[in-house]
């Protein structure tokens, strides 16, 4: 192409590259900048180079949020696949008022997460949630979320889960309504029963659809954010911050713009690194398949 | 090795009774073909006599044993796919292995059984492969393989050829004829293509409407076919069914009221008095010589085939006709001709024999 073909078509892509280049690249450079630097208000910056990563690696306050997040991830996100599984098995076995039950399953995903998050803390309230109330009634342990970090934490993998269901139960359910009926009929007369057909033909075949489903999934779970903040605000006593939270608690309760920085760089690399193995698996699958 | 006889077998799906009480035994190693247009219930029959479908009403039996609650792995058969219905996350060794291994059979004699069967349908050289890797005739022999790996007593085929391009459907039908005589296995097969069953049958069953219209050796269908639907069904091209009046029946002849028919005397068949009725004259029983029962019309297209040529005209009344020369035929469009045919190739049905 001619380059002043190129310089005609600039006027017409400018738009878009101009809002590319201020809310994404102008940021993240920016953050890159302050990451390497201390700053706070009414503060000139000053370089301290590699100090603010070291200040946030050894800080305990960011090892909790990262052990909490990866507690989290790992319990939330498979908890999450293997309900959505069940259900999607469970659907496709043909089940009554599927259609009604379809959308109910689905209506989670059509809430914002604020009215989510506040119904649920309205569910579960210790003293007026009609939840705990049935709790109560049936003499059954109460979830103290309030001031039981563990609770706490048990809190925020049901809502969690309940907020994301949706998105895992319709790739595994679609994955799982592409599977050829007569598959299961060879088997059958194969000699298969139910639970060998879904060890050996519908886990192997759902497999990828699985993989895909996880690991969109952990990457959103390691940016989890508004459940937490929402739910706890990290506390009681910053027993239930996450990384997100860790994040938003430096830069915006601390106005340690550095540290918080360096936090976002750190998220941005393992969320990378998880999205590059991602690539990796679909890759040799697509090869796998061709 | 095994016999089937089905007493009175019904299936409905939701009221709609799709089969409707078939009656039908088949002998050990027999190679039965059930036959018919679509929607006749010839797979749902076979889905039934597999256990993927439960019987509504009367009896399966297998090896004398009534079978109607017997799950389909314990029936002793192996069913091979229209689709073929591989397991696409398997090599072609692991398809063909997946019912022994199931049974946790040892891998040695897996191997061993898998390699054996690989040798019979020239598939050694694929064992590695997944099914994606093969083509439709490569696939269609890893079915077969899967099947002949189980050591059944029946084999069921469902419409196994037809998604093959003619050639390749010629040399599998060879293929499967051949597999018959080696494994001497009874084997049950479902085509809605006559020429398959004309050609791999030992007893051909034809079923229209869930309903069982003759069973009967190919030969013996195409001979005498019991009613119009099956002298339409057996032979290539279609039989040519000429709607006639008739005049009387006496002594089991009947006269015809047709200009061209007037000295035509056939046997009554189900034809029991004066009235409508449908002639039966195969289109190779037409020939160009004159003779005294003629039928005439309007050449509307000529297909010369070489060996043979294959006429289509057009009667009077507007009906058509087709005949089949031997040879090459030259003959314009548009001319008129006259067939001639013998007393003895006809046959005669009941005009209600093609209503419903």
């Amino acid at each position: 192409m001619k380059t002043s073909r190129i310089w005609q078509m600039v006027p017409l892509l400018a738009p878009v590259q101009l809002l590319l280049l201020s809310v994404i690249v102008i940021p993240s450079v920016y953050v890159i900048w302050l990451s390497f630097h201390t700053s706070t208000f009414g503060q000139s910056a000053s370089f301290v180079g590699w100090g603010n990563y070291v200040q946030v690696l050894t800080d305990p306050g960011f090892h909790s949020a990262l052990w909490n997040t990866v507690v989290l991830v790992v319990v939330a996100v498979h908890l999450e696949m293997l309900i959505a599984l069940g259900m999607a098995l469970l659907f496709n076995s043909g089940l009554w008022f599927r259609r009604i039950l379809f959308v109910a399953v689905l209506a989670p995903y059509a809430v914002s997460e604020v009215v989510g998050v506040a119904m649920w803390r309205f569910l579960f309230d210790p003293d007026v949630g009609p939840v705990s109330n049935l709790l109560a009634a049936l003499h059954l342990p109460l979830l103290e979320w309030s001031y039981e970090p563990s609770h706490a934490m048990i809190m925020i993998a049901i809502l969690t889960i309940w907020m994301h269901l949706p998105f895992t139960f319709v790739i595994i359910y679609a994955a799982r309504l592409a599977l050829p009926s007569d598959l299961y009929e060879a088997a059958r007369i194969d000699g298969a029963t139910p639970l060998q057909s879904f060890y050996r033909v519908t886990m192997p075949l759902l497999g990828p659809a699985i993989l895909v489903a996880l690991l969109f999934r952990y990457i959103f779970a390691f940016r989890l954010f508004s459940e937490v903040w929402l739910l706890t605000g990290g506390g009681p006593a910053r027993t239930t911050e996450v990384v997100a939270v860790y994040l938003y608690q430096e830069a915006f309760t601390f106005s340690a713009f550095g540290p918080a920085a360096a936090t976002a760089w750190i998220m941005v690399i393992v969320s990378m690194l998880l999205a590059s193995g991602y690539i990796y698996l679909l890759r040799r699958q697509v090869r796998n398949a061709g | 090795m095994a016999q089937l006889k089905l007493s009175g077998v019904k299936k409905d799906f939701g009221g709609v009774e799709v089969i409707k009480g078939v009656e039908l035994d088949i002998e050990d190693g027999e190679f039965v073909v059930f036959v018919g247009p679509s929607g006749c219930g010839k797979s749902t029959l076979l889905r039934l006599i597999a256990g993927l479908e439960e019987i509504s009403g009367g009896t399966l039996e297998i090896d004398g044993k009534v079978s109607n609650d017997v799950p389909s792995r314990d029936r002793g058969i192996a069913m091979v796919f229209q689709s073929y219905a591989l397991y696409p996350h398997l090599t072609v060794a692991e398809n063909m292995g997946f019912s022994l291994s199931l049974r946790k059979t040892p891998k040695a004699e897996i191997d061993k059984s898998v390699l054996q069967a690989a040798t019979i349908l020239k598939l050694e050289h694929l064992l590695d492969r997944k099914p994606s890797q093969l083509s439709g005739g490569q696939r269609q022999r890893v079915a077969i393989g899967r099947a002949i790996v189980r050591e059944p007593s029946i084999f069921l085929f469902d419409e196994p050829l037809s998604n093959l391009d003619a050639a390749l459907r010629m040399e599998t039908r060879t293929e499967i004829a051949k597999l018959h005589r080696d494994l001497a296995a009874t084997m049950i097969y479902v085509t809605h293509d006559q020429v398959e069953a004309m050609t791999l049958a030992d007893k051909i069953v034809v079923l229209k409407g869930g309903v069982v219209q003759q069973v009967g050796a190919p030969m013996e269908l195409y001979r005498n076919p019991c009613n119009a639907f099956v002298a339409g069904f057996i032979g290539s091209p279609r039989m040519n069914l000429l709607k006639v009046d008739v005049t009387s029946v006496e002594d089991g002849k009947v006269r015809l009221a047709q200009p061209g028919f007037e000295h035509l005397v056939v046997p009554s068949g189900r034809v029991s008095g004066p009235g409508k009725a449908l002639l039966g004259v195969r289109p190779q029983a037409l020939t160009l010589n004159p003779g005294p029962h003629q039928v005439s019309g309007t050449v509307t297209l000529v297909e010369r085939m070489g060996p043979e040529t294959v006429i289509s005209i057009r009667q009077a009344d507007g009906s058509p006709l087709l005949a089949v020369l031997p040879g090459d035929v030259e003959l314009a469009l548009d001319a008129n001709v006259s067939f001639s045919f013998a007393d003895t190739d006809v046959r005669l049905f009941p005009a209600s024999d093609l209503e419903n």
